[in-house]
């Protein structure tokens, strides 16, 4: 701006129409300037923030109906400016600027000219309308800062007749209450932005007085923006950086500097908000690991969500050799998951669906009721529902009632698949009663199948076993004996899988690669067309595979 | 008698054939590819708009219909009749029906009544095709707009996405939000639910469940509501499918009028391609 454009000297008593068509003209290049500001200050981080292009849009609607009238009282230029703005409503932030300058305009009905008293309660009745338009008005956005800032036109206005020293004082509120919106949103608050559509109000008040002080800069022919700048923002930058990522960091006293200048180095979109006890971290990356490293050096990590941008298929595959935990810390939950789990991807698997605490243990290595005890008193919720996941421990699960003051339920899954099943049955808005209810249902539905070795020579149903041999069991019973794990594996399915059966998933152990893993699902893929076939590292130990038939 | 019209808008999914046939007037919403806007079903249509979501890097965006345009449509209206029933998408998934409710501020001559049909697509055509029945049976403003009510309670919507990312990215995943970030391939079957948001209703895995899941619920709800329904299969881009899942509800309950539409590019932009779902609504 250039300071030779100042008029400082000069008192404004009143506003006239070629004055407001100025000021209007003003405000809306000024809202366009910093559009993409406003944008900006989205609480979400998705691509999606468009307060500022929508209020721009909206304004610039307003400010053409303007341009084309030739009236000399203020009144019919505030009217035609309040129905183009309605007119070009978009977005809700478009939607109640509109009714803020329909109150304008109501408040400054029948007027040639208006003084600064007049100013004061047409921006009062601007702060009503808009009040009004709103089903449910909520504080700390666009609404309290314009109700705020006529408060202070009104009070002022007793003072002075200067429109120019009645708009400094109003713009001086308005951005001191819009410095308060986190106070009064948490939304705000947790994204660590003001408000936006109050940050929009403001540069249209700041606009008005610019043009009153005449900044010839702003008194340009207003152009016409289409959308095509938006949506080059909006193409989120796929190719570079594959993993959107995206985690909670918990402690005390994080400094968002050094996180931020830590993680700087792995991507870009990197968003580091929130406060020194709750940060929320935000980045595109192709190395989500490094990056989950240093964040978990800053405190808790929880609500961790790793996604492949560029991936459009069904298969979350890659997802998974990624350590994901989501939901580790629930907070006031109604009740609480301990699920018995051997190996660490089974462990993710299972805390994905929102087990909340994991006991090791399993087949070889049954855990103690103190084990599952200790498990019940580290989630914060007073009722708990264990899953055993297997038929060794169900007793040891039982036996937690005894020396847990908490509400305990045992679910008696006797395996991994059934433990899965049930876990996808929890709907946490129903009472306890009917989740318990729900996830015996899901035991019922799901067949499991395992594929392990055996540990001595024997002989069982007629078949003979060597030691080291694969064998393959079905609900308890010895199906079948081979050495090699894929022709176990298919003879246990020929024996599982049923014509009502649409799904076979396999979680491969700790044995088997990932190479492996593929060649035998690719086989058996062959052998049932009719199903859907998943495979899924469960890095259990001692069994090959583990196998359920939905 | 009192004359009525009856306005929707494009996320209706309602050909320009049936639309006619029962004297609706649809107000168009906008898909936006990059800089370039389309009035959906107008501009573009389902077919070519799904070839241009496989063509495109970018990702669509959907504009609601502006304030400016009803005023337009109503005012038109107004010179005809003497109410305008104004049936919408949820508002809860789009700020379409507020528009509506502003613009019809706006006339003091004429009575024009905004609806929020609280569901989208086939479901929102349903709601219309009951009010126009109404209007043929010489019912009035009440009547009409009662028997829309009762539609609203009974009506539901049961579908299913190839992937929640669309409804993420264009925010309309409501209360599904909690299936995102599971590691097991989860295809939750889905429901908009009696307030208009779009919500999970049970959590599947694998598709071929989902299409079996589907048609124990259309089981279900006839059982309820016996077989006069109105009831379609929704799709976007994924026609095989469809087929399959009308092909095993026919086998196993045999109703007649079981139809097979297209989403429209609008609805289609925020389920994403693959997206299919059963519609019913008691008559």
């Amino acid at each position: 701006m250039k300071q030779a454009d100042h008029t400082p000297d000069k008192k404004v008593e009143k506003l006239d129409a070629p004055l407001m068509k100025k000021m209007i003209m003003a405000a809306t290049l000024w809202l366009n300037k910093n559009q993409a500001e406003v944008d900006a200050l989205n609480v979400f981080p998705v691509p999606d923030g468009d307060t500022g292009t929508n209020m721009y849009l909206t304004l610039l609607d307003a400010a053409r109906e303007v341009e084309n009238i030739e009236e000399n009282e203020i009144s019919r230029i505030l009217e035609a400016f309040a129905k183009g703005s309605l007119m070009g409503a978009r977005g809700n932030s478009g939607v109640i600027l509109s009714q803020v300058f329909r109150g304008f305009a109501n408040g400054a009905r029948n007027k040639n000219t208006i003084n600064t008293r007049e100013f004061a309660s047409a921006l009062t009745e601007a702060s009503k309308k808009a009040y009004k338009a709103v089903m449910k008005p909520v504080e700390g956005t666009i609404l309290t800062v314009v109700r705020e800032a006529a408060m202070a036109a009104e009070k002022e206005a007793e003072k002075t007749d200067d429109i120019r020293q009645l708009l400094e004082v109003t713009l001086l509120q308005a951005e001191q209450t819009l410095d308060r919106t986190p106070e009064m949103l948490k939304v705000l608050k947790d994204a660590n932005v003001v408000d936006a559509g109050g940050r929009g109000f403001c540069l249209i008040l700041e606009g008005y007085l610019r043009a009153l002080r005449g900044d010839t800069a702003l008194e340009q022919e207003i152009k016409m923006v289409g959308t095509a700048e938006k949506v080059k923002q909006l193409e989120p930058e796929k190719l570079e950086f594959a993993y959107c990522t995206e985690f909670l960091i918990k402690g005390n006293e994080i400094d968002l500097e050094i996180v931020r200048k830590n993680l700087d180095q792995y991507g870009d979109s990197l968003l580091v908000v929130g406060s020194t006890e709750v940060t929320k971290v935000h980045i595109h990356t192709n190395n989500p690991g490094k990056v989950l490293d240093h964040g978990v050096q800053h405190g808790r990590l929880s609500k961790i969500k790793i996604e492949n941008m560029e991936e459009q298929t069904e298969e979350r595959y890659s997802a998974v050799n990624h350590a994901v935990e989501e939901e580790q810390i629930p907070m006031e939950k109604d009740f609480g998951v301990v699920a018995v789990v051997a190996g660490d991807g089974l462990g993710e698997i299972f805390s994905s669906l929102g087990a909340d605490e994991l006991v090791t243990g399993g087949q070889s290595m049954n855990p103690s009721t103190q084990d599952l005890a200790e498990g019940c008193e580290k989630i914060p919720s007073e009722r708990i529902i264990i899953l055993p996941n297997n038929k060794n421990v169900i007793f040891a699960a039982e036996q937690v009632k005894e020396i847990c003051d908490k509400e305990v339920h045992v679910l008696p899954s006797c395996s991994i698949p059934e433990g899965i099943a049930a876990l996808m049955r929890i709907n946490p808005e129903e009472s306890l009663e009917s989740v318990l209810q729900e996830m015996n249902n899901g035991l019922q539905e799901i067949k499991t199948g395992e594929v392990t070795f055996a540990v001595r020579d024997s002989n069982v149903n007629g078949m003979e076993i060597k030691e080291g041999d694969v064998i393959g069991l079905y609900g308890g019973e010895l199906i079948s004996v081979n050495n090699e794990v894929g022709k176990v594996a298919l003879e246990l399915l020929q024996e599982m899988v049923t014509e009502d059966d649409f799904l076979i998933t396999i979680y491969r152990g700790e044995k088997i690669s990932e190479e492996e893993g593929e060649t035998i699902k690719e086989e058996l893929a062959r052998e049932f067309p009719d199903c859907d076939l998943e495979l899924y590292p469960g890095n259990q130990p001692l069994y090959y595979l583990i196998i359920s038939v939905e | 008698m009192e004359k009525i019209a009856i306005v929707t808008d494009s996320t209706a999914d309602m050909s320009n054939r049936m639309a006619a046939e029962h004297d609706i007037t649809v107000a168009p919403l906008s898909v936006n590819f990059g800089d370039q806007s389309f009035l959906d079903g107008i501009e573009i249509s389902a077919e070519e708009f799904y070839k241009k979501l496989q063509d495109s890097d970018a990702l669509p965006t959907t504009s609601q219909v502006s304030v400016g345009a009803f005023v337009e449509i109503y005012k038109d209206l107004a010179e005809q009749v003497d109410t305008i029933i104004s049936i919408h998408i949820s508002e809860k998934l789009s700020g379409t029906y507020q528009a509506a409710v502003l613009a019809a501020q706006e006339f003091s001559d004429v009575e024009i009544v905004p609806v929020n049909s609280k569901s989208v697509t086939t479901s929102l055509a349903f709601q219309v095709r009951l009010a126009a029945e109404e209007i043929r049976r010489g019912s009035g403003k009440e009547e009409i707009l009662k028997r829309l009510e009762r539609a609203q309670e009974q009506q539901k919507i049961y579908f299913s996405v190839r992937t929640l990312e669309y409804l993420e990215k264009g925010g309309r995943i409501g209360k599904a939000q909690a299936l995102l970030g599971t590691l097991l391939n989860i295809k939750p079957v889905l429901t908009v639910d009696d307030e208009g948001y779009v919500a999970p209703f049970e959590k599947i895995r694998g598709y071929k469940r989902v299409i079996k899941r589907l048609a124990e619920l259309y089981g279900e709800f006839i059982e309820k509501h016996g077989p006069n329904c109105f009831q379609a299969i929704m799709h976007a881009a994924a026609e095989d499918e469809a087929r399959n899942l009308k092909a095993i509800i026919e086998e196993k309950y045999g109703p007649q009028n079981l139809e097979i539409n297209q989403l429209g590019p609008v609805v289609g932009t925020h389920t994403g391609p693959g997206a299919m779902g059963l519609i019913l609504t008691p008559r």
